[in-house]
């Protein structure tokens, strides 16, 4: 026997102040890059808050473990467990916590940490994790802990030394994060890889740096690239996305903590999933530790006492933090960074900020909008700068008024860009033609659907005759209403509702929804009696009535 | 070789038909509130779209439970010698990923177990499921009764009509078809299952239209070789749809079937739709 034993390139394990160094590192890690960890959070609840939790579990950690002694590595991981446990804020932070519990567990009777001793840890943590959620979903921290237990056991193998073993499932970490979006929609919609996840990761390779004398931790990491970007604060998040999230009611975040006797998990995990939405019940049965997202959060809490005495107790209004997430997502996509290009987009021409709005919420994201119609035609240049921002190589060019569509096959050709022309003669026409728009057609196909769209809806107006005119052969009479109907005078008089009712009469018996888009000058409470009254005049024809704000037009409304 | 077939409650195949061709349905998850239910065996389609308009919390789905097709398999396999399991689309649910792991626990013991993951739903999985059935009857091998299920998966579509988004955005499917989110007007948004998530396909103005479109389309696919219509709330619609579709039928058969209750969690009230196979070429 005349070889050393092993205690050479990797150390072997390490002792408890050793491994309090490391989390202190992992720690430091998630500080540095939690504004990078709160830019990804969308799930389960846009709220960008995920870094932030999980650095306050984290510190509440260190807090405890500053003061405690640490006198063996089962009391020292023990007592980590705990801390993380109590302080653990949010959803993020409490699946967090089950990583520190997965050590202490696996870690009971060791002396150092070593790689069996962490590949055992993560295993637990995994186990633990899965099970302290009602609904595990894939694409989350859970499957990055559990790819972290496979790649520490099989790192193994290869060189069981801790330092080899955590860098190996860093690694894999940080691969299993890079995939999170293949696995939960969300995440692919918003265009981010798993927050929590990436956090996780962070973390390890903190730890990593300290382990090898390199720093305390304070790497930079960033995100894994989606959809070729990679996603920070300032880059654009889907319209629809935000509008969703913010659509959306979250209700209250409530976490607190549970201490009594006998307390029974299951039940109390199976009556929090009902009560709210992503609880995640953790402990064992003297304390427990309570995530959920719910309207009432009283409900919970009311729960709870009647089981035992709660304390540190956390509530977040999500409402209020999406909207300032969803906010500022809004700002920083409007100073900063081109957006996405997309196959398909189209820019229209409008007039009121009603309409605006209907051109630019009609869903697909891919609509912009060049303010103008009639008396206020908007320039070739206009038109070729908008196709020119437009985030497509493949525009659809919507006039929305007949004095604007030879402007518009004008400036089709002045670009390099490929162009279709849509020759609407009314912003109602354009609204049915954008909402002809086929996703996964190419821009040809939809031209041609588009315009088959227009040919199917009949368009009108009202406005207040301001000087006496002749239209088509009819003479108006200074403010009066007058009513037209596909460009004809059908109806003239001194009430609003009466012209608009005999205007829309004149074309409504072959359709079977009206729409009415109410001008800037007619406001909505008038605006809905008068479409009751549209709507009892003409039975078996549904009404909706929606604001258009545009200038010069009492109503403008289609008939399909 | 006794092969037996097998599928799962989101097939939406209607029971007689099922029973006519001995396939047996597992059935998934329903919960309101902290009341449980196996779609459509303790909870039928009436009373559940009663419920579901009625209810003020969303009801929850969930795949069936591991050992209950544990002891499919395992009943299944005291006469027959294999058995093909043809499952919702993996994308939507962890129902394949609960047979899998049955037929991974039988570990060797009992029938020899296929699972398929058809990437489909409701009777576009349904026809998948029924024409596996076939080929079996008709003395198919397990080698090539698989092949017939994944040419008639690859072949069959599921697209249908909702009033909302809601059920699917609330559900947490609503997948690409979330780029339909956020309109000022009222739509009925059409969708259709596309590499086993959920996109989006058209949107209409009013239903009438949307039927229209949807008649459209079948005419576009056809010949078809099986067609279904589906609905969860109108029966009357569904069969209207059915009388005009009959012809784009190469049997000129329409089965009319209704949504069970863990399809219709998503879909909702007034959803009407179609599942159905195109003609082999």
């Amino acid at each position: 026997m005349n070889s050393e034993p092993a205690e050479t390139a990797q150390r072997v394990g390490i002792a408890p102040d050793e491994l309090l160094r490391l989390v202190k590192a992992s720690m430091r890690a998630i500080e540095v890059n939690r504004e990078r960890i709160n830019a990804l959070n969308v799930f389960p609840v846009p709220d960008g808050d995920t870094g932030t939790n999980m650095f306050l579990t984290m510190r509440s950690i260190n807090g405890e473990m500053d003061s405690a002694p640490r006198e063996n590595l089962s009391l020292t991981t023990a007592r980590m467990a705990r801390a993380a446990l109590l302080g653990a804020r949010g959803n993020s932070g409490l699946i967090l916590a089950q990583f520190f519990k997965g050590l202490a567990e696996a870690l009971r009777d060791g002396y150092e940490v070593s790689g069996q001793g962490f590949a055992n840890g993560m295993r637990r943590t995994s186990e633990i994790a899965y099970s302290v959620v009602p609904n595990p979903r894939e694409g989350t921290m859970l499957t990055v802990f559990r790819e972290c237990a496979d790649a520490a056991e099989q790192a193994l193998h290869d060189s069981p030394g801790f330092e080899s073993v955590l860098a190996v499932t860093a690694d894999r970490a940080l691969d299993t994060t890079k995939r999170t979006p293949e696995m939960l929609d969300v995440l692919q919609e918003a265009g981010v890889v798993d927050s929590g996840g990436y956090g996780f990761t962070i973390m390890l390779f903190g730890a990593l740096q300290a382990l090898r004398g390199e720093g305390d931790g304070g790497v930079v990491i960033l995100p894994p690239e989606v959809n070729g970007q990679v996603h920070t604060a300032g880059t654009p998040v889907r319209e629809e996305f935000l509008d969703a999230v913010q659509e959306e009611i979250w209700g209250y975040c409530t976490v607190f903590a549970l201490e009594g006797q006998n307390l029974d998990l299951p039940d109390i995990r199976l009556r929090l999933s009902t009560m709210g939405r992503s609880s995640v019940v953790a402990g064992d049965d003297t304390l427990v530790k309570i995530h959920v997202h719910l309207e009432d959060p009283g409900k919970a809490l009311t729960f709870a006492c009647s089981l035992g005495s709660i304390s540190n107790i956390d509530i977040k209004n999500m409402d209020e933090q999406t909207k300032e997430w969803a906010d500022d997502r809004r700002r920083d996509a409007n100073a900063e960074t081109p957006p996405e290009m997309i196959p398909l987009a189209v820019v229209a021409v409008a007039a009121g900020e009603g309409m605006r709005q209907l051109f630019l919420n009609a869903g697909l994201g891919a609509c912009s909008v060049v303010t103008g119609g009639d008396s206020m035609n908007p320039s070739v240049r206009e038109l070729v700068d908008a196709v020119e921002q437009a985030p497509s190589e493949n525009v659809l060019l919507l006039p929305n008024n007949k004095n604007v569509v030879g402007t518009a096959k004008e400036a089709s050709g002045l670009t390099s860009k490929n162009v279709r022309v849509v020759p609407t003669v009314s912003m109602q026409h354009g609204i049915s033609a954008i909402l002809a728009m086929l996703p996964d057609s190419d821009l040809d196909v939809n031209a041609e659907a588009m315009a088959a769209a227009v040919e199917e809806v009949s368009d009108g107006a009202v406005f207040r005759a301001t000087r006496d005119v002749s239209i088509g052969g009819v003479d108006i009479v200074e403010g009066l209403y007058t009513g037209l109907m596909e460009g004809e005078v059908k109806a003239c008089g001194e009430e609003l509702p009466e012209v608009l009712i005999e205007t829309v009469g004149s074309g409504a018996c072959e359709g079977e929804l009206i729409t009415l888009y109410r001008g800037g000058g007619v406001e909505e409470s008038r605006a809905n009696d008068i479409a009751g009254i549209l709507q009892e005049s003409i039975p078996g024809i549904e009404v909706e009535q929606v604001y258009g704000g545009q200038p010069h037009y009492e109503f403008l409304f289609s008939i399909e | 070789m006794r092969i037996a077939v097998v599928t799962d409650s989101t097939a939406d195949i209607p029971p007689q038909l099922a029973a006519s061709y001995g396939i047996r349905v597992v059935p998934l998850n329903v919960r309101f509130g902290l009341d449980a239910y196996l779609d459509g065996v303790t909870m039928k389609a009436e009373e559940f779209y009663q419920r579901l308009e009625q209810a003020e919390e969303f009801p929850t789905t969930s795949q069936p439970s591991v050992v209950s097709f544990v002891e499919t398999y395992k009943e299944l396999g005291a006469d027959h010698d294999a058995v093909l399991s043809l499952h919702l689309s993996s994308k939507l649910s962890a129902t394949h990923t609960a047979a899998v792991q049955a037929r991974d626990e039988l570990g060797g013991e009992g029938p020899r177990v296929e699972v398929v993951d058809t990437l489909q739903a409701s009777m576009a999985l349904g026809w998948a499921a029924i024409g596996v059935a076939e080929a079996v009857q008709a003395g198919a091998s397990v080698d090539d009764a698989l092949e017939v299920a994944r040419d008639i998966s690859a072949r069959a579509r599921f697209l249908g009509l909702v009033e909302t988004l809601e059920y699917l955005y609330k559900g947490g499917r609503i997948g690409k078809a979330s780029l339909y989110l956020g309109s000022l007007l009222r739509l009925k948004p059409m969708l259709e299952l596309k590499d086993g998530i959920v996109h989006p396909l058209d949107r209409a103005r009013s239903k009438n239209k949307g039927i229209d479109k949807i008649k459209g389309i079948i005419a576009r696919d056809a010949p078809l070789s099986h067609l279904a219509i589906m609905y969860t709330t109108e029966p009357q619609l569904a069969e209207e749809v059915a009388a005009d579709t009959r012809r784009y039928v190469t049997t000129g058969e329409v089965t009319v079937a209704r949504q069970g209750p863990v399809v219709g969690t998503y879909l909702g009230p007034g959803m009407l739709g179609a599942g159905y196979v195109k003609a082999r070429e």
